[in-house]
């Protein structure tokens, strides 16, 4: 064990003697740590808002249908027990706010124009604890007691060409009967939620006045869920509703297009990664042979009095170990630095459309306790794995090829 | 006074040919020598002549092309890279040049080195460090650091860690090439004590007159051979 000691001091003092190049090499190795961080948290806050967005906007961390009601859009696959399941929902404490939903096609029609649309009844005192319907009107009001008042979104009152106050005439067909339905509307409120699909094709109108036009009675199509933020398994709720005839989805099953977009990240998050990872097996590679040919009769010296092979090899890994224990502090603090520069304004996505889904809020890039463990670590396997070159180099050198330098 | 002992070094035919691309050079060619233990040797010879090759080759920092070097009894060419560094730690002193000892090391730890190698207790450690540091006269110097002493100094430092672990052969290439005369051949006066008080085998290879002659054997090398292996009965006193 005194060997390897004295092997370290020799190690961390020749580090030192070279004071400038082990700086650069940290340096360098630890913008490249600080950069994965900083890439983590970023990808991170944006799923976190892009779930956010998707979920908080209008369809809640799950919902619950009838079952095969996704696949069809069918009318006629509606909850009979929506008041009951309400209740429950009421009662859970897992559970943040649920509301009630109607949905079917209709035609909504201005003296002008028609425009086909996916027509939602809702629950106007309990939407608004689910959904951000209530804060994306851009003109007029939100839903209240009138039953007579539909929101449209921006471009399908642009294709009516209506006007907060005017009447629009809403087609249907009622449930079991298919018999056409007829009701006149005033536009209460106009929205703008950012997503194009819902701006031009979504409509809604308070739910009891759209049960009256289905015949669904108290019936409803869906249900959304807004889980309480401490709930770590959605499953588990999910699997406390679901019966033969009730199916309960999570916004991964509802939104699947957004899923595969998070997956992408993981995905891009990788290629960085290798990126990154690979610049630093550069750089220390390059830094241990800079290191290796200034101190080559040093080597041979060492070979010389008796040192093994092997020591030899453990010597130079020994220095990309310290090596990257200095860079994971330089890159650590880094890090810790540039996320706290960008949060400062964060980075303004506002307003661009992805996967469905709008970003509202600037991204910011959301440190963890993890992201200074594993890159860290990445990091100085990344730094052993490359040091196993220069390491083996070392061992193999003759020592009288190393002295010939001199001599 | 040349002990009578067994030999230290016997080399047989020693051949150690370098390729450099397409040309050979034979460094040296069909050397035979015998060394015994206690003795004082010069190994001269124009630049060139293969002086650092044989002492690479006695010592078992090289493998010879063909023949045999044994040293202290045993084949150099049967050794794997492990062993010989092994070997070498236990058996042979070197000094070279210059540049021989680790600038970031303290010379206590340097002249330490080899023992740590050797897994000499540190209390015993010390004492030796000591012991060897004033037998070349740097008592004290322990904490100093190599690019803070004189050149002299230096090789004396070297000369120390050669003979701490007390090695059968001590192998110094020029070892006075980078000092001054008067501070040379105070060195090679120092080792030459050494030897006679000590008993401790010394083979040092030089360019220099007047350090040959304090050799009590000189072998002159002439493109890789032997030329001559004169003994000089004189210093015998
Ligand atoms: N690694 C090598 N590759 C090719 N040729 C070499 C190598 N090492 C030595 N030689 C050649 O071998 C011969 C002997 O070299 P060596 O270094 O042993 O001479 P020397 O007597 O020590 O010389 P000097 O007095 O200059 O130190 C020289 O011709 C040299 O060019
Ligand atoms: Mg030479």
């Amino acid at each position: 064990m005194s060997h390897l000691r004295i092997l370290m001091a020799l190690v961390v003092r020749n580090l030192i003697r070279n004071k400038r190049r082990t700086l650069l090499a940290s340096l360098a190795v630890g913008v490249g740590l600080a950069a994965l961080i900083f890439t983590d948290g970023f990808m991170l806050s944006m799923e976190e808002t892009m779930i956010g967005a998707a979920t908080a906007t209008f369809l809640g961390d799950g919902q619950i249908h009838a079952a095969g009601f996704r696949d069809t859009l069918d009318a006629e696959m509606y909850m009979t027990e929506a008041d009951a399941l309400l209740a429950r929902l009421d009662a859970d404490p897992d559970v943040a706010a649920s509301a009630p939903r109607t949905q079917a096609f209709a035609m909504v029609s201005s003296t002008a124009h028609a425009s086909a649309a996916l027509l939602f009844g809702i629950d106007p005192t309990r939407e608004p604890g689910l959904s951000k319907v209530d804060e994306a009107i851009v003109d007029g009001a939100y839903l209240g007691v009138e039953p007579r008042r539909i929101l449209v979104g921006r471009i399908m009152a642009e294709d009516l060409q209506v006007e907060i106050g005017d009447r629009v005439v809403v087609t249907l067909s009622e449930v079991g009967t298919d018999e056409l339905a007829q009701a006149m509307f005033r536009v209460g409120g106009i929205f703008e939620i950012g997503v194009r699909e819902m701006d031009r094709s979504v409509a809604f109108v308070p739910i009891d006045r759209a049960r009256e036009l289905l015949a669904i009675d108290a019936g409803a199509h869906e249900i959304a869920i807004g889980l309480d933020a401490s709930v770590s398994s959605p499953e588990r709720v999910w699997g406390a509703y679901a019966t033969d005839r009730l199916e309960v989805l999570g916004w991964p099953d509802l939104m699947p297009q957004l899923a595969a977009a998070l997956g992408m990240t993981d995905v891009s998050l990788f290629f960085v990664a290798m990126v990154l990872l690979g610049i630093v097996v550069l750089g220390i590679v390059n830094t241990l042979f800079m290191s290796l040919h200034e101190r080559m009769f040093e080597f041979g010296v060492l070979r010389a009095v008796g040192t093994r092979p092997t020591r030899m090899a453990v010597m130079v890994l020994m220095e990309a170990g310290v090596l990257s224990l200095v860079s994971m502090v330089v890159g650590g603090m880094l890090a810790v630095i540039v996320c706290a520069l960008v949060n400062r304004n964060g980075i303004d996505y506002g307003g661009i459309e992805y996967a469905g889904v709008t970003f509202q809020e600037p991204l910011r890039a959301i440190l963890e306790f993890r992201q200074f463990v594993i890159y860290p670590l990445w990091v100085l396997a990344c730094c052993l794995i490359a040091g196993l070159y220069p390491a083996v180099y070392a061992a193999r050198m003759s020592p009288s090829t190393a002295m010939k330098v001199y001599t | 006074m040349t002990q009578q002992g067994e030999d230290v070094v016997r080399a047989e035919q020693l051949t150690k040919v370098y390729r450099a691309g397409e040309v050979e050079v034979a460094a040296v060619t069909s050397l035979d020598l015998t060394i015994a233990r206690g003795e004082f040797m010069a190994i001269a010879g124009p630049s060139g002549s293969g002086k650092t090759t044989l002492l690479n080759l006695i010592s078992g920092l090289d493998q010879p092309t063909s023949g045999s070097a044994y040293l202290a009894g045993v084949a150099i060419e049967d050794m794997n890279g492990r062993q010989l560094a092994d070997f070498r730690r236990d058996h042979v002193g070197f000094i070279f040049q210059s540049y021989n000892l680790i600038p970031v090391l303290t010379v206590r730890e340097n002249v330490e080195y080899v023992m740590i190698l050797q897994r000499v207790p540190a209390a015993e450690r010390r004492r030796r460090v000591a012991e060897v540091l004033s037998d070349v006269g740097l008592a004290g110097m322990e904490a100093r650091r190599p690019p803070q002493l004189s050149g002299g100094q230096q090789q004396r430092v070297a000369v120390a860690r050669a003979m701490v672990s007390e090695p059968d052969i001590i192998l110094a290439d020029e070892p006075t090439a980078n000092l001054d005369s008067t501070t040379g051949a105070e060195l090679i006066d120092m080792m030459r004590d050494l030897n006679r008080t000590r008993g401790m085998t010394f083979i040092f290879s030089t360019h220099d007159e007047m350090i040959m002659s304090r050799a009590e054997r000189l072998v002159l090398l002439k493109d890789g051979r032997l030329d001559k292996d004169i003994r000089r009965d004189d210093s015998t006193e």
